[in-house]
């Protein structure tokens, strides 16, 4: 059975754990941009983690049920309704045939995630459904139909407190990329102490961070990157690789972002301001 | 080649492995062996490998707990490599069509580099390329040894769109745009060869690294005769 896409919001695209082979062929890793938020709808289905759910940024998905199931719409705050009433976030959602889930707006964060029992099954491509433009489809678009498995269980899950902590702080964690120690070492300490936010430049390629450092480096030989990696342009400005990260590049890479530095800068909105605590990997 | 890597932990699940020596040939045959050895002997720790020029990522499927360990295992496999395997030589013909309405710039460039278009793709076509890894783009060529007369600086302003086939010079670089994208290459002309196709599970990328290809100059009916063709029988030259 399916859902029908009534309005499909901004970028709303089907997002899993991504890709875990293709980076030879120039595959991009992919899937969910808040990986612990994508987890942590999964896991209050009962959901696998690898349980493929529709990603959504900012407001006005609108998606109507053709058969009875459990979804738990996650998001870090939003506004959503369900046939036109009120509903909750970060919890159970029994749908029946014919209801309509109306996402108005996230009030804070930038990306969300509907998540059904047992998952969306769209097209998997290399052990993923996760769209990529030049794999998959782009986006989801008006009058898609989005398959899942009819569920008629009386219990579609437990509700599990969201634990907005992790969201709370705006110190990311971060590694030495392989040319920080080609930096000066003003620059290596401003990057340690410095406040910086994110421009209005955001996709799921990259965000781009709002202010820039003298460039000292040249561009060095096209290496590997991965989704995280910090790279600095001969112009100075720092650009943020995300989940559809090309798979190689060549701007000094100079930070690593942590995984979860990923999910909580995925969720920083414009001009939000964050600092870098730089840690050695592991410890 | 031993005194000059380096052995770097990227993040939590990876490392790189970067040689720090003149890109060539036989470091890239070095590079793919090594990548061979790291595959074959840790299959079940190792996610996937990815190589470029003078590195390799190693991307474990767990969390990295024991770099060190994990550190000496990869210099052991490094000492292993054998180079006498003799790689695979055959040569791929990707046919172009360097006609007007598919090579935008080889107006400009024929005037900037002061070689008339004819000199421009007889010395495009005359070598063998080694394909180095694929990047940017998902099966997008990086090819080695463009002609040294034929380098010639990116465009300033990108284009916003750029034909799947079109075939470009960047710099030092020529390569093969294998779907429709925004760019910044000088375009010299088409090739109607699919080197991408999702749809093809087994190869979904017609190339890989350490592949060898050379271009070939076909002419308009060559190239839309070859395009019904390829409709057929995606990949088949």
């Amino acid at each position: 059975m399916s859902l029908i896409v009534k309005h499909p919001g901004l970028f709303s695209t089907i997002q899993d754990q991504g890709r875990s082979e293709g980076m030879p062929q120039g595959i991009p890793v992919s899937g969910a941009m808040d990986l612990n938020l994508y987890r942590y709808a999964n896991q209050v289905l009962n959901n696998t983690e690898d349980c493929a759910c529709i990603e959504f940024y900012q407001q006005g998905l609108k998606l109507e049920f053709e058969a009875p199931t459990f979804i738990c719409v996650a998001a870090l705050h939003a506004k959503i309704t369900l046939n036109g009433d009120q509903a909750d976030v970060n919890s159970v959602l029994q749908v029946n045939s014919g209801d309509v889930l109306t996402i108005k707006e996230l009030t804070k964060g930038s990306w969300g995630y509907v998540a059904v029992k047992e998952g969306f099954l769209s097209q998997s491509l290399l052990g993923s459904r996760s769209f990529f433009k030049a794999l998959t489809r782009h986006q989801i678009q008006k009058n898609d139909r989005i398959d899942f498995s009819v569920f008629e269980g009386t219990a579609g899950g437990d509700d599990l407190a969201f634990d907005t902590d992790y969201y709370a702080k705006t110190i990311l964690v971060v590694y030495k990329g392989p040319e920080f120690y080609k930096l000066s070492e003003t620059l290596q300490y401003q990057l340690k102490t410095a406040k910086f936010s994110l421009s209005t430049s955001q996709n799921r390629m990259a965000y781009q961070l709002q202010e820039r450092l003298e460039n000292e480096l040249d561009e060095i030989v096209t290496g590997p990157v991965l989704p995280g990696t910090i790279q600095y342009t001969p112009g100075g400005k720092m650009i943020v690789l995300m989940r559809d990260a090309q798979v190689t590049g060549g701007y000094p890479r100079i930070l690593q972002l942590s995984e979860r530095g990923i999910n909580l800068l995925s969720q920083m909105r414009t001009k939000t301001k964050f600092t870098f605590r730089l840690t050695e990997i592991g410890s | 080649m031993k005194d000059k890597i380096r052995i770097f932990q990227f993040n939590g699940t990876s490392i790189l492995i970067e040689f720090d020596s003149e890109i060539n040939e036989s470091l890239l045959q070095f590079i793919l062996r090594l990548k061979e050895n790291i595959v074959r002997g840790n299959s079940e720790h190792i996610l996937q490998v990815n190589t470029a020029y003078n590195s390799l990522l190693v991307i474990y499927k767990s969390t990295i707990n024991n770099f060190y360990t994990l550190k000496n295992q990869l210099l052991q496999l490094i000492s292993q490599v054998d180079l006498k395997q003799k790689p695979d030589l055959a040569v791929r013909k990707i046919p172009v069509c360097y006609e007007e309405d598919f090579g935008w710039d080889l107006q400009l460039l024929s005037e900037e580099l002061e070689l008339s278009k004819s000199e421009i793709i007889r010395r495009h076509t005359k070598p063998v390329y080694t394909v180095y890894f694929i990047g940017f783009l998902p099966g997008f060529p990086y090819l080695g040894d463009l002609d040294k007369r034929l380098y010639h600086r990116r465009k300033s302003q990108p284009r916003t769109q750029i034909s799947a086939g079109s075939v470009g010079i960047a710099d030092k670089q020529t390569g093969i745009y294998p779907s429709d994208s925004p760019g910044g290459w000088q375009i010299i002309g088409r090739s109607p060869v699919t080197l991408f196709d999702p749809n093809q599970k087994k190869q979904m990328c017609y190339l890989k690294a350490g592949d060898k290809i050379q271009f070939e100059a076909i002419s308009r009916e060559e190239f839309e005769s070859f395009q019904t063709r390829s409709k057929e029988h995606k990949f088949l030259i």
